[in-house]
């Protein structure tokens, strides 16, 4: 059986029906896509900096004092020798000055003042496969090669930092999953009242033979119609308040650590998923929100 | 039988029972009128009959089953078989006359080429031929009537129910859709005719059905046409 298309039209016009919808349907998709997006990015990012900080240690070679008759570049050199011989490192990564100053732009943007300040030597360790390497054992080796050898550990302040950029993912998306509620039971208050607006016509149709499941269906038509454009209209406005904000954090987000790689198109199609999720979420909780009145019917 | 009351009783929980005791049946091709004052439960006795109501007490049959064993589901076929005209004639507002009286036909998923043949000759049976495109509210009670007509027999139902059909149109197009229904019944079709307007039930001389409070106070068995 067929229920002519434009059956319903006029419930949906009536008391504004159709444009609270609309407009319901648009700001939850524009919140939800937002949220998704803001998700992913932290996912990524979060996973990002666990890759690229997992097994790596810093080591920070202080200035020698006026005293020492050791050229810094010597004491790096004996750093780097000592770390070598140990089995548990991999690969050791001498930081030159240039990334030193690149590093201090930000702050000190003076190149003749840079070189005349007490700068420690950084050097980056990684661990050898299959190795773990543990700040306390380095700070040993490294204790009887170089006075005052510091070993920076960044598991305690990454993993503060994670736990952080894991909980904003959290919060991301339980807002999906508030804004999908909200959706559900703004649709179906719509609904019940679209149907309360045309209860003869429902009825008529009854009479004359027409299923539960035919009426059902057109309000699952109307339902597509109406939040096709709406889904539409707010990722649009969502991707253009990504960009808006990518612009913004531009700074931040070209740095490596903040960038987010090969995710982007991760994130476009998850971000692409939500609308979509939106018009079908609408269309099942229209049909199942008729059903279930309609049930209730002598 | 078309229909069959077996001692029926209807009431809304404690209250005065709206119907009581009903035995009466409809023969195929007959046409009864069921009269009665406002309120008498003629309007009960039709909703009982079309599947909107179920008895307190007794059995109704229509075409043969109990309704009181119809599951929900079956409802629908059921009810394809029978035609319905209600007083206020229940016309879809933005929906013209032809899609008015269509309305069936699309339901049961009939050809679009077939639909629109079938409605027209049915338009131009009750006499708007040329109002097929109007909207209900361009047409007068009359004509809206008698395109509520045409959607309730457009499936050839085998039995037409009407609420007080004529009580909102005026007396001289309640005689011309009087005589729509005893062409009808001409036809084959069977029909019940809930009025509360004597005048007519005594100008055609057809077999009457009367409650007065809820029982039925007179019963003349109908004759197959």
């Amino acid at each position: 059986m067929t229920v002519p298309s434009n059956l319903f039209v006029m419930a949906f016009r009536q008391q504004r029906l159709g444009l609270m919808f609309t407009v319901i349907m648009a700001i939850m998709v524009y919140l939800a896509t937002l949220a998704m997006s803001a998700q992913a990015s932290l996912s990524s990012v979060a996973t990002a900096w666990g890759h690229s900080r997992e097994g790596r240690l810093t080591i920070e070679i202080p200035p020698p004092d006026e005293k020492a008759n050791v050229a810094q570049s010597e004491r790096v050199r004996q750093v780097i020798a000592a770390l070598r011989a140990m089995p548990e490192v991999g690969m050791v990564e001498s930081g030159s000055d240039a990334e030193t100053a690149r590093l201090l732009k930000p702050w000190i943007n003076d190149a003749a003042l840079l070189r005349s300040l007490p700068l420690p030597a950084l050097i980056d360790v990684k661990a050898a496969s299959g190795w773990t390497l543990e700040a306390e054992t380095l700070r040993k080796t490294l204790a009887g090669t170089i006075e005052n050898v510091r070993v920076d550990d960044h598991a305690d302040w990454m993993a503060a930092l994670l736990r952080l950029l894991r909980g904003l993912s959290l919060i991301a998306g339980l807002t999906i999953l508030l804004a999908g509620l909200t959706m559900v039971i703004a649709i179906s208050l719509i609904c019940r009242t679209a149907m309360a607006v045309q209860h003869e016509t429902i009825e008529l149709l009854h009479l004359m033979g027409a299923t539960d499941a035919d009426i059902a269906r057109q309000f699952q038509h109307h339902a597509r119609r109406l939040s096709f454009p709406a889904a539409l209209a707010g990722f649009g406005l969502a991707a253009v308040t990504f960009a808006v904000l990518a612009l913004l954090l531009g700074h931040f987000v070209e740095h490596p650590l903040l960038s987010l790689g090969g995710s982007w198109l991760r994130l476009i199609l998850m971000s692409l998923s939500v609308p979509l999720i939106a018009v079908a979420g609408a269309m099942i909780t229209a049909r199942f929100s008729v059903l279930s009145l309609l049930r209730r019917l002598p | 039988m078309l229909v069959a009351f077996n001692h029926v009783h209807l009431r809304y929980g404690q209250d005065r029972p709206v119907l009581t005791d009903i035995h009466l049946s409809v023969a195929p091709g007959s046409f009864h009128f069921l009269t009665g004052p406002s309120g008498a439960g003629k309007s009960s006795l039709l909703r009982l009959i079309y599947g909107s109501e179920r008895p307190s007490e007794g059995h109704v049959t229509l075409f043969g089953q109990d309704m009181a064993r119809l599951h929900r589901s079956e409802l629908p076929a059921m009810r394809r078989r029978l035609g319905i005209v209600f007083q206020d004639f229940r016309l879809i507002p933005h929906m013209t006359a032809l899609e008015n009286a269509a309305l069936p036909l699309r339901l049961a998923g009939a050809e679009e080429n077939q639909v629109r043949a079938h409605v027209a000759e049915l338009l131009d049976w009750v006499g708007l031929g040329n109002r097929a495109q109007a909207l209900p509210s361009e047409l007068s009670g009359g004509e809206q009537q008698r395109v509520a007509i045409a959607r309730a027999v457009i499936n050839k139902p085998r039995l037409l129910l009407a609420d007080e059909p004529t009580g909102n149109v005026d007396d001289e197009s309640a005689l011309k859709l009087l005589h729509l229904f005893l062409e009808l019944n001409k036809m084959g079709t069977a029909v019940l005719l809930a009025t509360h307007q004597q005048v007519l039930v005594d100008r055609l001389g057809k077999p009457e059905l009367r409650l007065r409070q809820g029982r039925l106070i007179s019963t003349t068995v109908a004759e197959a046409a």
